[in-house]
């Protein structure tokens, strides 16, 4: 028995070997090499400094203006990206006209290539643009402390419709029995998308906000698109200042800002991971 | 068994899976052509000036070459065997085992003579001026190198703003003919690419707008063509045409030939002939001699050495395409030293330039953005360059001043290979002296009704990135402190200078005797000067001392630094930055090159340029007085120009090295305000606030 389980485990560890071997490659060994540019002066022949690139980080202007505009641009984007489609996907659930049509015109802003997007933006969003023309205002969208509102509305506009779908997909994997017992009970609606289909979203929801999270830092594609390397002020994000230090082979402030955000990243996932145990254990017990 | 049979499987999975990556055929490098023969002159030719080559072409069983003194025959051991055939001002052509010549017929019309006086019939390749004619079938082709029309109508070409569309050749594939198409930034007059395009009796345009897709292009810059030997120089690099498709035949510079400097390249059976302005350089597999013929002089037979069998090869990194200067440099090396040779290699990308430094790929920098050299510089990657040239320090033989201005963080990063002073001093006869005018304005003002024609060609951003700009960003920019003070009333008013004197592009092309913006960066890369003086100064598009209280100080450029990286040969590094700064040879052929004022680290050479200078308007004043002329103001100016220059010499300073990401920044935000959608100062405001983006980031 133990020779068949070592033996069963050994074919196990040959045919894993492949994958680990790409991981080791393209995950662990590059992650690594961060880490050891992060510590050292120089990207040849650097010498150890320890955390002394950490520090100089968090004194540098371009660095903290980033991760505020960062750290702003995720807090409101992500609970937007999630209310929102959540909020439309629980509208589609009823019994509406054209909502295979909705569903449809939700998904097209996938499709549009960005490059068309950008110009459509650039009009849209000009001083003497057609918001500007309907609001009757002469904002300059680019450079005031609203662009980030521009920004804002670009990914919400281009990630609602995914996220609407997948809010969809798991509204309908409820099992109806409990909405059935729900409504038997005399439960209202609010009643019961929190205390019956809440539950049953969380795996869903953990994914969107995941993905959320991630698509809010690749807005950074559109962001450069619009304004290039340097930006106004409040368009500056920490992806601007990775890819300009990536240019200038600054690769010390490059690695180290990478290590922070993975930090920080790798803290919201935990955070979001415990949350989503815990809501499972919750709808496992019932 | 069935272990075995598990780990067979994954082995042939790995394999397999490493089989699967790109695998690229390694570029074929010259293979036929390894050496250079050396060209005999006959010792009773020992007297002529041969002068300034223009061309070479077959002729029996040797060579015609066309020079500015004449025609010589050569025979084909290049020995003189001919007679020497002075008059040479109509030649038109040499192609086909004949010279054909521009004359007039019995009407009295223009024609095509040959030899004998009768008229030829057209039936060129190449050659013809700078004009190609190919007669394919019925149809009449004729480029000219920006124009290609087909029976005497111009065919379309792209129309994209900011770029330049040339039809720089015609070449026959053997399917048919194609057209060699080049594009420029007319900003930067940079070359962004050039393309191979087939043409045909069908052919109306070449336009993406009408149709024709073009293709990923197949050179960044093609800087000739010889449809006769079916070759092109691109990028540095002889192709040969080859089975309907263009291969990598011959690294020029590899043999000491500029691929710049290129007037004509003859792929024969047994060699190639690359003809340059002052030299004719013959590639062989026969010899291992090196030696190369001179135009006004006969190389010394002792002065010829041996290749050694290997030597040590370094590589140039160049940004987006290739300086003739950095080209020359790199020729004149191959040529004259036997241990050393020098290749450049081109990279689009800042990032891949920065991938190839960390690989090692690279040796040395030629560089025209001074910001990448100092990124570089941030991370050590750079010999300071008085580590290798100990005479840096001492004040004798080079310029401590301008060495002085060229340090970075206390360190002499990079050198010059040449450079040219960016105008700070008003000529006399403008009626300022230096720190009159008080004011932007009031400069603008006088130069307006001293010569309305000041700003007839300069548009406004044309003014600010060239003009304006990199002479006083170091008033904006507190290079110690790293204040900025681009929302201050001194960079607004430099704003509205802009503004207010120079034109739009629409106007400029309104304004300008009916050229188009277009046609002005043409005339520009023909080489033809728009009346530019030797010194830059007293044209119309120059602007002058800026009001600055009374500091006048000199403003150095140049278009390519080098720096040499950390990695390579320190003894090598050595005596290439020693032979750029003291080789008299390289300074000789500098001087034969050298189409504009240029100045030199080393005092002996810049001297010896001014003294050029002063005996050329000698030369001028004595041949107006024999014209009658007393007086002649602007020979005047121009020597007291060449007095202060030697005072400003020694002087204060400093280098106009603007990053071109800065540049981009102002010039973006100056743009709305040029086309009167927002304030200077809102403008103003708006670069303060990207500028300091930018400066923080390096902090």
């Amino acid at each position: 028995m133990k020779r068949k389980l070592r033996k069963s485990k050994s074919h196990t560890f040959l045919f894993l070997l492949p994958s680990l071997l790409g991981v080791l490659l393209f995950f662990v060994l590059p992650f690594g090499m961060v880490i050891w540019y992060s510590l050292v002066n120089r990207p040849v022949n650097g010498d150890f400094v320890g955390l002394d690139n950490f520090k100089v980080l968090l004194g540098n202007k371009a660095f903290l203006l980033g991760a505020k505009n960062t750290g702003i641009l995720l807090a409101v984007s992500v609970p937007l990206a999630v209310l929102l489609p959540l909020k439309l996907a629980l509208w589609l659930e009823r019994a509406i006209p054209m909502k295979s049509q909705l569903r449809t015109a939700f998904l097209s802003p996938m499709l549009v290539p960005i490059a068309s997007v950008i110009l459509v933006w650039r009009v849209l969003f000009h001083q003497n643009g057609t918001l500007n023309a309907y609001l009757g205002a002469n904002t300059d969208w680019f450079h005031s402390t609203w662009s980030i509102l521009m920004v804002l509305l670009l990914y919400l506009w281009k990630n609602i419709g995914y996220h609407t779908i997948l809010f969809t997909a798991a509204l309908a994997a409820i099992p109806r029995t409990y909405i059935d017992m729900a409504n038997l009970d005399g439960a209202g609606r609010t009643r019961q998308f929190f205390t019956v289909k809440l539950p049953f979203l969380a795996p869903t929801i953990f994914f969107v906000v995941l993905m959320s999270l991630i698509a809010s830092m690749k807005i950074f594609r559109e962001v450069w698109l619009l304004t290039g390397s340097y930006p106004y002020e409040s368009l500056y994000l920490l992806q601007h200042f990775m890819n300009n230090t990536f240019r200038t082979m600054d690769y010390q402030k490059l690695s180290a800002a990478a290590l922070m955000l993975a930090v920080v990243m790798g803290a919201l996932i935990a955070v979001l991971l415990a949350i989503e145990r815990r809501l499972d254990r919750d709808t496992e017990n019932e | 068994m069935q272990r075995w049979t598990a780990l067979l499987l994954c082995l042939l999975l790995l394999t397999g899976l490493a089989a699967c990556g790109e695998q690229t055929e390694p570029v074929k490098e010259t293979e036929a052509f390894p050496t250079e023969v050396p060209i005999q002159w006959h010792a009773e030719t020992l007297s002529y000036v041969v002068g300034e080559l223009y061309d070479v072409c077959p002729r029996g069983n040797g060579y015609y070459l066309a020079a500015d003194s004449g025609i010589y025959e050569l025979d084909a051991q290049f020995n003189l065997s001919g007679e020497h055939l002075p008059d040479q001002t109509t030649l038109v052509a040499m192609e086909k085992d004949r010279l054909l010549y521009l004359g007039s017929d019995e009407a009295g019309n223009y024609a095509i003579l040959d030899e004998a006086g009768g008229a030829a019939p057209i039936e060129l390749g190449h050659g013809f001026f700078s004009t190609q004619l190919l007669p394919l079938g019925e149809t009449l082709w004729l480029c000219d190198g920006f124009k290609l029309l087909r029976d005497g109508r111009e065919l379309t070409l792209p129309r994209e703003p900011g770029v330049l569309w040339h039809a720089a050749a015609l070449v026959e594939t053997g399917d048919g003919l194609s057209l060699v198409l080049t594009r420029t930034a007319t900003d930067t007059l940079k070359p962004t690419g050039a393309w191979l395009v087939p043409v045909d009796d069908s052919t109306e345009a070449l336009s993406e707008k009408d149709g024709t897709e073009l293709p990923e292009p197949l050179w960044t810059a093609a800087t000739y063509c010889n449809p006769a030997s079916r070759c092109v120089c691109a990028d540095g690099v002889l192709w040969r045409l080859e089975n309907g498709t263009f291969s990598k035949f011959v690294e020029l510079s590899s043999f000491g030939v500029n691929p710049s400097r290129l007037r004509r390249a003859l792929i024969t059976e047994d060699r190639v002939l690359c003809l340059e302005e002052e030299r004719l350089t013959v590639l062989s597999e026969s010899s291992n001699d090196i030696s190369t013929t001179g135009s006004t002089e006969r190389d010394d037979p002792s002065e010829t050495s041996v290749v050694p069998a290997v030597p040590r090869t370094l590589t140039v990194g160049a940004l987006w395409n290739q300086d003739y200067l950095c080209s020359e440099w790199i020729a004149y090396v191959n040529r004259t030293k036997p241990g050393c040779q020098l290749t450049c290699r081109v990279y689009e990308t800042v990032e891949k330039l920065n991938l190839a430094i960390l690989n090692h790929e690279v040796d040395l920098l030629a560089l025209n953005d001074v910001s990448v050299l100092q990124n570089y510089g941030n991370q050590d990657l750079l010999y300071p360059v008085e580590d290798l040239c100990p005479e840096l320090q001492s004040a004798d033989a080079l310029y401590q001043n301008m060495i002085d201005a060229l340090r970075y963080k206390g360190d002499c990063l990079y050198l010059p290979l040449a450079m040219s002073p960016t105008v700070n001093i008003l000529p006399k006869r403008y009626g300022f002296s230096p720190g009159e005018a008080a004011s932007l304005a009031a400069l603008g003002a006088g130069l307006e009704e001293v010569d309305p024609d000041t700003f007839s060609q300069s548009t406004k951003d044309g003014v600010l990135e060239t003009q304006m700009l990199p002479q006083t960003l170091s008033n904006w920019i507190d290079p110690e402190t790293g204040q900025l003070s681009f929302d201050s009333p001194d960079f607004i008013e430099l704003l509205e200078f802009c503004d207010r004197y120079a034109l739009t592009w629409e106007e400029v092309g309104a304004a300008g005797s009916g050229l188009t913006p277009e046609d002005n960066a043409r005339h520009f890369t023909m080489g033809i000067p728009l009346q530019l003086s030797w010194y830059g100064l007293l044209t119309h598009n120059d602007l002058y001392a800026l009001p600055d209280s009374g500091d006048v100080r000199l403003n150095l450029s140049s278009q390519v630094y080098l720096a040499v990286l950390n990695h390579t040969d320190r003894t090598t590094a050595e005596k290439l930055v020693n032979s750029l700064l003291f080789d008299e040879g390289w300074f000789s052929q500098l001087s034969r090159s050298q189409t504009a004022f240029q100045i030199y680290l080393n005092r002996e050479w810049t001297e010896a340029v001014l003294k050029k200078e002063t005996d050329r308007l000698d030369q001028l004043e004595q041949s107006y007085l024999e014209s009658g002329f007393t007086d002649v103001p602007s020979l005047t100016a121009q020597r007291k120009l060449i007095q202060s220059y030697r005072e400003l010499f020694q002087e204060k300073v400093c280098f106009l090295a603007p990053a071109s990401d800065l540049i981009r920044v102002v010039l973006e935000e100056a743009q709305p305000y040029f086309q009167g959608e927002i304030t200077a100062q809102e403008a103003a405001r708006r670069i303060q606030n990207r500028v300091e983006i930018y400066l923080a980031e390096r902090s």
